[in-house]
Order: C-alpha cells, then structure tokens, then sequence
C-alpha cells in the first residue's frame, strides 16, 4: 500500500506540471503563420506583388472569382477579393470595376462568412477614405473592425495592420496620442507573431508621430527600426516609404543631409524598377523640390511633366496634391507666381476640410510665396497664420507634452511589465525546478525503498539460506559422527573381539590389551555420538551425560528435566544434547565451578533450556567478539538453527546460558 | 532346551554359537538380524535367545521389548559391545534377563547361562564394575557413598553449612539435609551432634 502510493505522488506530480504547461497566460502566445499549403494556386498568384502589374491580372481575377462563386464557395470568393485588395492597398491604386465587385460581394455574401475572412472589405473601405485624405471616416471604418478579438496567425496580423492604419489616420489628423495608443497596440499584436515586416510598418508610423511632435531623436531611431525590419525581409516597397519620411524629417530638421537623401532615395527607386505609380510621385514630389532647389528648373520640369501623367492614372487625391504642390513650388521658382491659384485654393480648402494637415501646410507655404512674390503682403499673412495653425494643429505644445508623457508612460509600463513577465519567468522556473526536485527526490525515494526492499529480501533469503545451510551442515556433521562411531564399534571393535578371542587361550596380557583398546575405542565412540540416541531418547541421554560429567570429571550436576519426547525431532533433540554438552564442557574446562544445574521443562509451548554453573564467569561481549569463543558461537547457532534463541549470561558468580525454543509446527 | 542367537556379525555369531554348543547346549537357530529373531522366537519359542544389540531392522532391545509384550517364555541374554547404563536401564525395563559385554563373553557366558536356566538374572561383572568406577581410591568408607554425598562431605570438610552447600551445589536445604542423614548412615556414625563434620576433618583428604 505505501509503496502504491509513493508511486502515485509522481504521476501526480508529472500531471499538476502538464496542467500548468497546458495553460499558460495568453499574453505570451505566439502564434505561427497558418498553414498555406492549401491555398489555391490562382490565390497565390494573385497575391505575388509583381503580378499585379500583369494586364491580365484583373481578367485572371475575375474568371476565377466568377467561378467560385458560380459554385458557392464564397471562402475562397473572399480569398481572392483579399489578394486583390492587399495588392491595391499596397500599391495604393484602386481598380473602379473591382471597387463595384467588392461592394457586390460586401452586400450579397459577407454575412455568410466569419468576421475575419471579411476583414479585408473593411480595411479597403478604410484605405479609400484614407488616399481621399477622409481620415476621421477612415478611423471610424477602421475603429469597428478593430473591436473584434485576434486567435490566431491571420487575425493578428489583420488587427496589428489595421491598428497601423488608423494610427497613421490620427497622425495625419494630428491626434498623435491617439496614433501613438494605435501604433502601441499594433505592436503588442504584432508581438504575438514573428511578423517582423507588419512591425516595420508600426515603427514608421511611431517615428512619423515622434516627427510631428517635434521629438526628432526619437523619430530618426524609430526609422532606423524600420529600415531594419524591411532589410531583414527584404521588403524594398515599404523601405521607400519610411524613406520618404525620413526626408520628411530631415525638411523639418533643416538637416543638410535632405537633399542627398532625396537624391540617393529616387534614383534608388528608380533603378530598382519598382512599379509603384503612388510613390513615385510622393519620392518625385521631393526630387522636384531638390531640383528647383539646385536651380534645375528645365530637369524639373521634365519630372512634373511626368508625375502629372502619373497622377492623372491614379485619380487619386493624395498623388493630386503632391503634384500641385510641386507644380506651385515650380512655377514659384520660375518666377512666374502660380499660374492656377485657384486650384492651389481649392486643395487647400479641401485639406483643411479633412484635416490634412501635412498638406495643408505645403499648400500655405506655396501660396504665401505667391502673395509675397506678388507684393500682397495682407494675403501673405492671412496664408502664414494659417500656416502656424496647421503646424500647431499637426503638434501643438500640449499635444507634444502629453505625446511625450504618453510614450514615457509606455516605456514604462513597457519595462514593468517586462519585469513584472521576468519575475514572473522566474517564479515559474522556480516552481517548476521545485517541482522537478520533489519528484526527482520522490523517485530517490521510491528507487531507495525499492532497492532497500530488494535488498532486505535479498538478505532475509540469504538469512534463510544460511539458517538452512547451518541445519543442514550440523545434521551431516551427526550422520558423518554417527556413522564413524557406528563403524568403529561395529567393525573396529568386532575384529577386536575376533582378534582377543583368537589370541586369549595363550596370552591374557594382550586379551587385557585388547579389552583397553576396545574400552577407548568405545568412549572415542561415545563422544562422537551418544550411544543409541533415538532408542534411549533425550532426557535419558542427557542423564548419562550428566552421571559421566560427574564420574570423569568430578563435577557436581543436577538435572531436573520434564521433557516430552514428541515435542521437537530426534535431530533437533541431538542438537539440544550437543548444546548441553558443549556449554557442560565448557563449565569443566574453563569454569572451575563446583556445580552445574541442568533444567528442562515446557510451558506455553516453549521449550526452556537452562544451564548454569557457579564458576568465575567470563565478560560475555568482549568473549563473544574474540577469536576463542568457538565453543559459545557453537551453542548460539545451533540454537538458532532449531528455532531457538540463546541467551548467555556470566558475571563472576558464575555463568547461565538459557535457550528457548518454539514448538515446531 | 532350545537356544537361538542373533547376531549381524557372521564371525561372532559363529564364534557364540561354538561357544555355546562348546557348553553342551544346543542352538536351534541362528538368525543375522533382529526381524527373523522376533519371527523365530515366535515360531520356535526357544528357551534362551542371546541377542546382539546393534542389528539391522529390529535391534537386540526392540525384540526384548516385543518378547515382553508377546509374553512369550523365551528368556532373553544381550550380548553386546555396550556398556551403557542407558542401555542397561532400557533392557530391564524390557524383562532382560542377563546383560553380557562381548569382550567378556568367553569368561561370563556360561554363568550367565546357567544363572538364566534356574530363573536369575545376570549382569556382566564388568559392567557393574564400570558403572561404580567412578569411586574413588584408596578410602573404602568413601567408596561406599554416592557422588552426591561425597560432595557433600567434601564441602562438609571445608566447613560449608546446609546451606551454603545447598546453594553451590544448586540443590535444596532439605535434599542436603536428607543427604547428610544418609551418609551418617551408610558410614554407621553416631547419632551426636557434628559428627559428620568430626569425622570429615578427621579423614580429611580430598577425594
């Protein structure tokens, strides 16, 4: 039972740990990428970026989105519409005939799907609003999609973009605490996978918020995460985009290293062939400026001419602006003024209507260049106070104290609960090294007792053995005496009598010779076996034993023996005569006793053996440990090899050996 | 008159057997173990079986006893190599009627015989003599006395009292005492106050 149970504890033990494992917090989960391996073929190729640019990129989508959905399956209807809409947002061109697709889709068959495979409708609504520079409606698209709860690779990934989104969304509006709760919180998702090129988008968006607060170290480090993250995945579309705004910071620094930038940046650009119309007017946009600037103007109007053609493909708002931008900055530059003031006015008002700040303050700059070349001095301050209120609108002083405060507080609570999850790693080392220690010392334990168990009735069957060893070593011993005596007597003797009687009619001194020889032989015989033992039985042997201990060696024994002869075996009866007669002989030859007593009787089944003696006794323990005590050793074993326990006792008034024996059963 | 002999040793036997017939009696049977002894008494009822003790099967006692119990008339003589009282003991317990040393054989067992023959019994000389050889020498007033009670005077001799005796000899006030009143007895001593310790210290040698 006990060694049931010290089995038991370490399954216990092994299952409490598994429990433990199986339940770990979820704020450590990381969760893998899904598994792609089922994808369909087509899905996959419409996802690769470079085929985008293909001319039958959108035929291909639509026979195999007709197909899918001519059969119903609308899972991988919305897989497709998912490729295609991740290609638009990524290239920021949006198609008019899918934008009809989409919203079929959106109308007819998204309810029949789970949130997270229709996510994507959401987020392309979001990214429209967004490139019409319609942030707050895109943050409002983007807030309800975000309200739903990540579970694995893909929904992480898809939130984490979506947190992105609108941070860039409140950035732009110049909320940029509410961009920087944004970027946090995308990061934290992020967290959850090894997506390393989502997080370079947060880290962009994070220096773009520490750019607009004026904490321009903070920002040049952020890009440099990013630069970091998209080398690692070689992510060269994303890593124009973060240059851009690095550019961004290096105009709002006044850094000297803009210009070269903006130089390495576009030719970079250019000679990677990347097909990314939105971008390459964003990156010509600078390039425009960095020529007016060196005084190219010819050069740059070459590049304006360029990116009007761009823009006027991609119909879209953002792409717009950066070109009357450049194109006011260019007409400025040539001193001509700007020649549509109007359209310059109408942008304008529009960004200040969608609070585009960024925008807006290029579109006042231009503007109030124009009223200063044209000497209108009054407009030129309406225009550079509306400048101030853009620029504070995009970082006022509280906003940029509260910003701060805000990161602060995040890197904070970053480091608490980076120590308070070191604490608690540690806790749970310990525990669980605690809990490997109780059942490593439990299985010590059990392995111990185990062994010890083994080894006790390893010991016990070797006790055994030698107990039935000794027995039967003294019962050869006596049959070995016994048949010696038998043959000296027998033999020896007769031939004896043969010879005495053959020899005596002439010569009575050799018949006496022989009658000494014959009586030697007979007490050699008799020592070696009392005579006829199993007819005379043990109490009488024991009494001839006593009358010749008198005769022989004259000293006093008295015997009181009650014995029944049926209560132990004839050989075990032998041993109990060998014992008396060694403690006995032991008296005369060491004892020099005057009287020995021999007592036998039986009570409650134990037979109790007593011999004493008055003699000068002996230090039993130091006798016992000697070399000499063959004699007391004999009387020990032979006692315990019939069941019985001798017990010596000697002081210097004598010695008293008792043995009690159990009845066999 | 009928007489049968038992003996495992074909020599002896023989050698009895000529003995015995050397004495003018006449062996009926002659048997080498104890079991077709018992048989032939049975069948025969010789008047005199003279029997060894050691014998395969039935031993020279174990037949004695069978005799007894069968009531038959058959006397039995032990011949035999054993001079142990135990023995000796056992065989009158079993009605034995004479108890032979073979070494003496030649010398006792015609006595032995006719002792038997009108009804006696007869121990072999020898083993009386060796059952008193434990006496001592030299003093015949001792001789007389058994180990115990030479003890006694022993110890009497060293001034010991009844009691002091009792104790180192592991024996009762009272056993010492009856012992005491045995000696003076046997030594045929005046019934006066310590006169065994007089006549103790008077022979005063150790024994």
């Amino acid at each position: 039972m006990k060694s049931r149970l010290t089995c038991i504890m370490p399954i216990a033990i092994w299952l409490l740990l598994l429990c433990r494992c199986g339940n770990p917090s979820p704020d450590e989960t990381i969760f893998l990428p899904n598994d792609k391996a089922d994808t369909d073929s087509t899905i996959q190729w419409l996802e690769v970026h470079t085929n985008f640019h293909e001319a039958n990129y959108y035929a291909v989508f639509d026979t195999y989105y007709a197909n899918k959905l001519n059969k119903k399956n609308y899972g991988q209807a919305a897989s497709a519409l998912n490729a295609v809409v991740n290609q638009e947002i990524y290239f920021l061109f949006f198609d008019s005939t899918f934008q009809v697709t989409l919203q079929t889709f959106d109308t007819l068959y998204a309810d029949q799907l789970p949130w997270h495979k229709t996510l994507f409708v959401e987020e392309y609504k979001g990214y429209r609003l967004m490139d019409q520079g319609e942030y707050r409606k895109a943050i409002a698209i983007f807030r309800k999609s975000a309200a739903h709860k990540p579970f694995d690779y893909d929904t992480y990934i898809d939130l984490a973009n979506l947190y992105n989104d609108m941070a860039f969304c409140y950035s732009a509006i110049g909320e940029q605490e509410q961009a920087l709760l944004c970027n946090h919180q995308a990061l934290s998702y992020f967290n959850h996978t090894e997506n390393i090129a989502g997080k370079g988008g947060t880290y962009d968006n994070i220096a773009l918020v520490h750019l607009f607060t004026k904490n321009y170290a903070e920002a040049e480090v952020y890009f440099d995460k990013a630069m970091q993250s998209y080398q690692e995945t070689g992510d060269t579309g994303n890593m124009f985009i973060t240059l851009h705004n690095r550019i961004l910071l290096y105009q709002e620094t006044g850094d000297a290293r803009k210009f070269k930038l903006i130089d390495s940046t576009y030719h970079f650009f250019k000679s990677s062939n990347i097909e990314d119309p939105s971008l390459e007017v964003a990156l010509s946009s600078f390039y425009v400026e960095k020529l007016l600037y060196e005084g190219k103007i010819a050069e740059a109007k070459q590049i304006l001419d360029k990116m009007e053609l761009t823009a006027e493909k991609l119909q879209s708002p953002s792409a717009d602006n950066d070109y009357l931008i450049s194109l006011a900055q260019y007409e400025l530059k040539s001193n001509q003024g700007i020649i549509n003031k109007k359209l310059i006015e109408n942008a304008l008002r529009a960004t200040e209507e969608s609070e585009h700040y960024q925008n807006q303050l290029a579109f006042c700059e231009v503007l109030k260049k124009d009223a200063l070349l044209h000497g209108d001095y009054k407009k030129a301050l309406e225009y550079s106070e509306k400048e101030k209120t853009a620029a504070n609108k995009l970082a006022n002083q509280e906003m940029v104290a509260k910003t701060m405060e805000l990161n602060k507080r995040h890197e904070t609570e970053k480091k608490e609960q980076y120590i308070a999850l070191q604490a608690e790693s540690i806790l749970n080392k310990n525990i669980t090294i605690a809990l490997l220690l109780v059942i490593l010392i439990t299985f010590g334990l059990v392995v111990a007792v185990i062994y010890y168990r083994h080894k006790q009735k390893k010991n016990r069957a070797e006790t055994q053995r030698a107990f039935l060893f000794t027995r039967q070593l003294l019962a050869k011993t006596e049959e070995e005496r016994k048949r010696i005596a038998g043959d000296l007597h027998d033999s020896v003797s007769h031939e004896l009598l043969i010879l005495k009687n053959a020899i005596q009619k002439n010569d009575s001194v050799a018949g006496a010779k022989i009658n000494d020889i014959i009586n030697d032989i007979r007490i050699i015989s008799r020592n070696l076996h009392p005579i006829m033992f199993e007819k005379v039985g043990l109490a009488a042997s024991i009494d001839q034993l006593v009358e010749r201990a008198q005769s022989m060696h004259n000293l006093m024994v008295t015997a009181d023996i009650t014995y029944d002869a049926s209560f132990l075996s004839t050989s075990d009866e032998l041993q109990v005569y060998r014992i008396l007669q060694e403690a006995l002989s032991n008296t005369i030859k060491y004892a020099e006793a005057f009287a020995a007593k021999i007592t036998l009787f039986t009570k409650n089944d134990i037979l109790h053996i007593q011999i004493k003696d008055n003699g000068k006794g002996f230090d039993v323990e130091e006798k016992l440990s000697g070399s000499t005590a063959f004699g007391l050793h004999n009387i020990i074993e032979r006692s315990k090899a019939i069941g019985g326990l001798a017990k010596i006792y000697s002081d210097k008034s004598g010695t008293i050996i008792t043995i009690e024996i159990k009845k066999p059963l | 008159m009928k007489i049968l002999i038992a003996d495992d040793h074909p020599l002896t036997l023989q050698g009895t057997k000529g003995v015995v017939e050397s004495y003018g009696y006449r062996v009926t049977d002659t048997c080498s173990n104890g079991s077709s002894a018992l048989n032939q008494i049975q069948l025969h009822q010789p008047d005199i079986a003279i029997l060894d003790i050691n014998m395969p099967g039935l031993d020279g006692i174990d037949v004695a006893k069978k005799v007894q119990e069968g009531k038959f008339h058959t006397k039995v003589i032990l011949l035999t190599m054993h001079n142990e009282i135990t023995l000796y003991n056992k065989a009158k317990e079993y009605g034995v009627y004479g108890y032979i040393l073979k070494e003496y054989a030649v010398s006792e067992l015609k006595k032995c015989l006719e002792e038997v023959l009108k009804g006696n019994h007869y121990t072999s000389d020898s083993l009386n003599k060796d059952l008193v050889s434990n006496g001592t020498k030299g003093n015949e007033e001792l001789a007389k006395l058994t180990f115990s009670e030479r003890k006694i005077v022993e110890l009497i001799t060293q001034q010991k009292t009844t009691k002091q005796i009792a104790e180192l000899l592991f024996l009762s006030e009272k056993t010492i005492e009856g012992h005491r009143s045995n000696i003076i007895e046997k030594l045929g001593l005046p019934k006066e106050k310590n006169v065994l310790l007089k006549w103790a210290m008077k022979n005063n040698q150790q024994p």
